[in-house]
């Protein structure tokens, strides 16, 4: 605005900039008192309460009487195994883990193809896969639980076809690690593809074009150009995926049985029973702690940043 | 586009997975719905007759209404006051420059990383120690408002999400035009800024409400005393008896929040189309949506 003013001109120029300034001042001003609420929200319900399981991680903060002062015992009794924790911590990362990289794996050609070929169809084929699935978590569970139950649709199925006969249903399919996993997955599939297919269809097609014409051969042009491009996306979708799956304590109750018990459900175990909320809250902290390090490594191995500051 | 997507073979292979992976995600959704209709108090096969009757015992259950309307109430004021927190956050965000940005992004987005589980357990400890630290003086219920102030912190990274790009597609012009003619912030806003992100703010607000009516890992910690939709369903699907009238409570949620889906994503396009707003993606995606810019 200002270059545009006469520079002879001078009054005119330093009354306008002063006005300038002034706008600016008045904006500051505007973002500061507009970033105030949220803000103050955040720290109070989210900062706050965060940094309340750390003080009562290590005793600082204790809401019921028997418990024994600040140390780190809590700490040092999870982190050298002295519990069974660390080893249900390890069971459910790598359960965890599976689940992320085959749901990904599943969803990154669904992700292409509505990105790269299902051109103007693709909005309403992206909404028939999401649709469903802004609905209840538990009802998407449950169409599992009845339907691999042991007396469950599949199984009563079988046998009232004469498949199977009675009394001997297919085992494992109801309770345990399997059927957590399996669950998980099918729960995850249609958000998972969001990331990545965002990813996708922002690319830069000309670049296709370009490898195209430097004599790629199409095989060649997908490794060296799109799927270098989606990785962000596939990061993202990875751990939308993995956040979630390995703090999961819910699917577990329903279809896991003992075999199928997780590090989330221990945690909810030691809250909700009200057994001992120093061991949880050391537990959740170690939770969140591993995903930000898992988080650390792959920005360092794709550029991730990027993609949260969007 | 010239990869693999241009290849014959290609198409048709990819067509076959999509069209695969459909199907396993609707099948056992379509069973929920045939096994409504089933007499039988086991959800098996073979199917024992048709009947209305589950759906009947559904409608008439007191405990089950009243979660309904308990987690509805939740989803009102936590999808509202998440809207009003969301847009406030995503407007300097994505219309100004300030030297806080990154690390307020940060911040704002950090809810993402942290477990439901976590989370609701930390708003546990933090509701039950302010009446201890106060010596019982203040005590802090918890019940409807607790869930719905966890709800918010949830909630406000995908609002932002969903709008920031939204916002920073307005061409900074207008808002300038608005300004030197006179207008007030507030002006600028309400008919610059309103209008323009209406679309975007109404899937953002069925989204929000979507979910938290539909939270549990959150709502289970702090609602005390009070049973929500998810808590409930939850507790009455471990007795194998109340399994199919849940079921038909669930095929009528399940239908009503598509027809709500549905029918945002098509106003949606109407309203853009007629503002002609430029808009590459789908209002629902929004969170994708985020990612792409």
């Amino acid at each position: 605005m200002v270059s545009e003013i006469n520079t002879s001109e001078k009054t005119v120029t330093s009354e306008k900039e002063g006005r300038v300034a002034s706008l600016a001042r008045r904006r500051h001003r505007v973002t500061r008192s507009l970033l105030a609420l949220p803000l103050g929200w955040l720290v109070l319900f989210f900062i706050i309460p965060v940094s309340l399981v750390v003080a009562y991680s290590v005793g600082i903060l204790e809401t019921f009487t028997k418990e024994e002062g600040v140390s780190l015992e809590t700490w040092r009794i999870f982190l050298t195994g002295e519990n069974v924790y660390m080893l249900l911590f390890i069971k459910s990362f790598r359960m965890a883990l599976i689940v992320a990289v085959v749901v990904v794996i599943l969803a990154y050609p669904i992700a292409y193809f509505l990105a790269m070929i299902a051109d103007k169809y693709k909005y309403s084929l992206l909404l028939l896969m999401i649709a469903p699935f802004m609905t209840n978590f538990f009802m998407r569970v449950m169409a599992w639980k009845v339907l691999l139950g042991r007396q469950g649709v599949l199984n009563s199925f079988l046998i009232w076809s004469g498949l199977r006969d009675e009394g001997n249903p297919i085992e494992g399919l109801a309770f345990g690690e399997i059927p957590v996993m399996i669950v998980l997955g099918y729960v995850w599939i249609p958000f998972v593809m969001l990331p990545m297919f965002a990813a996708m269809i922002s690319m830069d097609r000309r670049l296709l074009e370009a490898a195209a014409d430097l004599g790629a051969s199409r095989w060649r042009a997908f490794w060296k150009v799109t799927f270098p491009l989606s990785l962000p996306g596939v990061v993202a979708s990875f751990f939308f995926v993995f956040i979630p799956t390995i703090g999961e304590f819910v699917v577990p109750k329903l279809v896991g049985g003992t075999k199928g018990y997780m590090f989330g459900s221990a945690i909810d175990d030691l809250f909700g029973m009200g057994l001992d909320w120093r061991t949880g809250s050391v537990l959740s902290l170690w939770l969140v702690m591993a995903v930000f390090i898992l988080a650390l490594l792959f920005m360092r191995l794709v550029r991730f940043g990027r993609l949260a500051e969007s | 586009m010239i990869d693999i997507a241009t290849s014959r073979w290609a198409k048709w292979v990819l067509i076959g997975i999509f069209v695969f992976e459909i199907l396993f995600l609707y099948a056992p959704v379509t069973l929920l719905y045939i096994f409504s209709f089933n007499e039988g108090s086991v959800v098996a096969f073979p199917f024992v007759g048709f009947s209305l009757n589950w759906y009947e015992t559904a409608f008439t259950n007191r405990g089950l209404l009243l979660s309904i309307r308990t987690s509805a109430t939740i989803a009102l004021m936590s999808s509202t006051a998440s809207i009003v927190v969301g847009l406030l956050m995503a407007i300097p965000l994505a219309r100004r420059k300030f030297k806080a940005k990154t690390p307020i992004m940060a911040l704002v987005l950090s809810p993402l990383v942290v477990p439901h589980l976590v989370f609701g357990v930390a708003l546990l400890i933090t509701f039950r120690s302010v009446d201890v630290l106060t010596n019982g003086f203040l005590e802090f219920p918890l019940s409807l408002p607790a869930v719905a102030i966890g709800h918010v912190v949830v909630l406000m990274p995908l609002i932002v999400l969903i709008l920031i790009p939204r916002l920073q597609r307005i061409d900074a012009h207008l808002e300038e035009a608005a300004q030197d003619l006179g207008a007030s912030g507030w002006r600028t806003f309400r008919t610059i800024i309103l209008p323009l992100i209406a679309p975007a703010l109404a899937a953002a607000y069925v989204i929000s409400f979507i979910i938290s009516f539909n939270e549990y890992a959150v709502a289970v910690f702090v609602s005390g005393p009070v049973t929500t939709f998810p808590i409930f369903v939850l507790a009455e699907l471990q007795v194998p008896v109340r399994v199919p009238q849940i079921i038909a409570i669930s095929v009528v949620v399940v239908t009503l929040s598509l027809l709500v889906v549905v029918g945002a994503e098509i106003m949606r396009r109407v309203f853009e189309r007629r503002y002609q707003v430029l808009s590459q993606t789908a209002g629902l995606l929004g969170v994708a949506d985020a990612d792409t810019e």
